[in-house]
């Protein structure tokens, strides 16, 4: 009984093995091809490269039209992480220590972004700006952004709310610090690690969104996304995917950053009570 | 007075500076209810509070200082450190609240720590402490502000067993330092008999006694009183040296009193036997045991009868006696073993 047991087991393992490796390699797949073919000598997306060089990098980086989208990309992602964040985690701190009525409703209507189909925000959102005058504008990108943003935010920060001790707030304002200072230097600081968390969510939310950044964004506008779809519509050139290895490269270092601090973090507090007692 | 759905505190206390009151009491009797009024975290419904002089709560005329203003340190069982500051910036967050600069904060909080022992953890984390050494933390981080009254909440529940006592004996040392009021919550007999220079005994939101330890642990005046310090409490109505503590059951005691009193004897002082003895002893009463368990080297049973005690015995004499639950028992005690004091 028992060894068959094992037998299933270990024949079970290897078979999780076997669909781990393949959903990992069918989601590696498109990479493995677009890398290298960003680094083609020729006008034509072919794989294997016929010959190697950088003059798609070079175009990309010559070329104003690209990296002024890069840029817009990356205001309107700070400004979404920097209008959710903070919005996000108010409203967190409402919702987890606020006792008032209709407070299930406003945390529902705060995770509406998730399920409203982008097509109709975007075509909403259209609706309104052109009234406002605000098409192509930065801002009101930013703006739409922080919405889709913020739910995340809301339950990344809950979380952490959650969890904080408020009696660290109590032992705060009985050595005489104000409730500001509290906040301030207590549950903000406590807060820290998630609070990091919610703006990098709030940020690659943006800077990938494109439904709402193709409504929004007008003809002088354009955001990455939106240039590159717009790019690929008109013609086919290995530019696209040298733009992809470099959002794939700087995504990549976000995530490994990240990683990184937190390891040396887990390490500073590694030499433990050595002189204890 | 403070009421809290069913639970209403009703306390009443004076102190005098330098006195440790630690504040005995059965879990719910409102010990930390009574010490987060004390702090301002909790709002009286009536009363009045006034520290050293100064009026920090009166219902009547609505008075209530701010938490932040009252200069009241606070030190909880779990301390509360700041995890993410150091043992230096969480001693000198008090000050740095009052508007100190930085530098001049951080070096009275490190005079501080000296004073404390604790030189060479200014740069620690709170997480790399031991239990005893965030104790100390959190005292000087609450003593730096020169409180006018300190409350301590179960300051030694978070210690293991092993370092209870050298963590107990440096704490009461540096609150015979301090010169104001300190008031202890405790449910731990021996904290408060070496912490304490006055102890308030506290049960469902009243004070049910309050004086020396050493009174406390001679005259009970509660059952739980009583349990702590290991005493039969029985209380009657005296004249002469008989005292009638319940129907058809009468104690002897060895001098003359009248009134209302408590009636004490220790459990050790209690001789069992099987059949009604015939000495010198002339409280005899019959009883049945209804429970046996280990007690140190000894056997303590509980009797139940017309006088309802606890009884130490050898367990010598348990198996000479064939004592068990269920057993018919004589317990006797020697007048002069019982203790009598007014109600």
């Amino acid at each position: 009984m028992r060894a068959t047991k094992r037998v299933s087991s270990r024949r079970s393992s290897i078979l999780l093995w076997i669909v781990a490796i393949g959903v990992v390699l069918f989601l590696i797949a498109p990479v493995t091809i677009v890398v290298p073919v960003s680094f083609n000598s020729t006008r034509f997306l072919e794989f294997p490269p016929p010959e190697w060089s950088l003059r798609w990098y070079r175009e990309f980086l010559d070329s104003g039209g690209w990296t002024a989208s890069l840029w817009r990309s990356l205001i309107v992602g700070f400004l979404a992480a920097a209008i959710a964040t903070p919005v996000g985690t108010l409203a967190a701190l409402g919702l987890v220590r606020g006792r008032f009525r209709g407070k299930q409703l406003i945390r529902s209507a705060l995770m509406l972004p998730l399920t409203v189909p982008l097509i109709v925000l975007s075509i909403g959102l259209y609706a309104v700006y052109s009234d406002l005058r605000m098409i192509g504008s930065v801002w009101a990108l930013a703006l739409a952004h922080a919405t889709l943003g913020l739910p995340f935010v809301v339950l990344v920060m809950s979380g952490a709310v959650q969890n904080f001790d408020e009696t660290l707030e109590r032992a705060a304002w009985t050595l005489g610090a104000s409730k500001l200072r509290t906040f301030w230097q207590i549950t903000i600081p406590s807060l820290r690690p998630a609070l990091a968390a919610s703006a990098l969510f709030a940020f690659i939310m943006s800077f990938d969104e494109i439904v709402i950044a193709v409504f929004v964004s007008g003809v002088h506008g354009e955001t990455l996304p939106v240039r590159i779809f717009s790019f690929l519509q008109t013609e086919i050139s290995p530019v696209i995917a040298a733009v992809s290895t470099l959002l794939l490269l700087a995504l990549l270092s976000l995530l490994l950053g990240r990683g990184m601090a937190r390891v040396l973090s887990a390490r500073r507090s590694a030499p433990r009570a050595t002189a204890d007692r | 007075m403070v009421r809290r759905d069913e639970f209403v505190l009703n306390v009443e206390l004076s102190a005098e500076p330098g006195e440790v009151i630690v504040l005995l009491g059965p879990n719910g009797a409102g010990k930390s209810t009574l010490l987060e009024v004390l702090a301002g975290v909790l709002r009286p419904d009536t009363g009045r509070i006034s520290v050293a002089g100064v009026l920090l709560d009166d219902t009547a005329r609505r008075l209530h200082v701010d938490k932040a203003r009252r200069r009241v340190g606070f030190v909880v069982q779990d301390y509360l450190l700041f995890p993410h500051m150091n043992v230096v910036e969480n001693v000198a967050f008090g000050l740095r609240a009052r508007g100190m600069r930085r530098e001049h904060a951080q070096s009275h909080a490190i005079a501080w720590l000296e004073r404390m022992g604790l030189e060479g953890f200014e740069r620690r984390k709170p997480r790399e402490l031991s239990g005893g050494q965030a104790q100390r933390v959190a005292l000087a981080r609450s003593l730096i502000v020169d409180p006018r009254l300190l409350l301590l909440d179960e300051p030694l529940a978070a210690l293991d067993a092993g370092s209870r006592p050298k963590v107990r004996a440096e704490l009461r040392r540096h609150l015979e330092s301090y010169p104001g009021c300190t008031i202890v919550v405790t449910h731990d007999p021996i904290e408060a008999m070496l912490l304490a220079t006055r102890v308030v005994v506290l049960e469902s939101g009243e004070i049910v006694q309050d004086g020396t330890p050493s009174e406390l642990a001679r005259h009970p005046r509660t059952e739980y009183v009583a349990r702590l310090v290991g005493l039969n409490l029985l209380r009657g109505t005296a004249s002469g040296t008989v005292v009638e503590v319940g129907p058809h059951a009468v104690v002897a005691v060895a001098r003359e009193v009248s009134g209302a009193v408590y009636v004490a004897f220790p459990p050790h002082a209690v001789t069992i036997s099987t059949d009604r003895p015939v000495g010198s002893a002339r409280n005899v009463w019959p009883g049945r045991v209804t429970d046996v368990e280990a007690h140190g080297d000894l056997v303590r049973l509980t009797i139940d009868g017309t006088v309802p005690m606890l009884a130490d015995v050898t367990p010598v004499a348990v198996a000479d006696l064939g004592l068990g639950p269920g057993s018919d028992v004589w317990a006797s005690v020697k007048a002069s073993e019982v203790t009598v004091y007014p109600a």
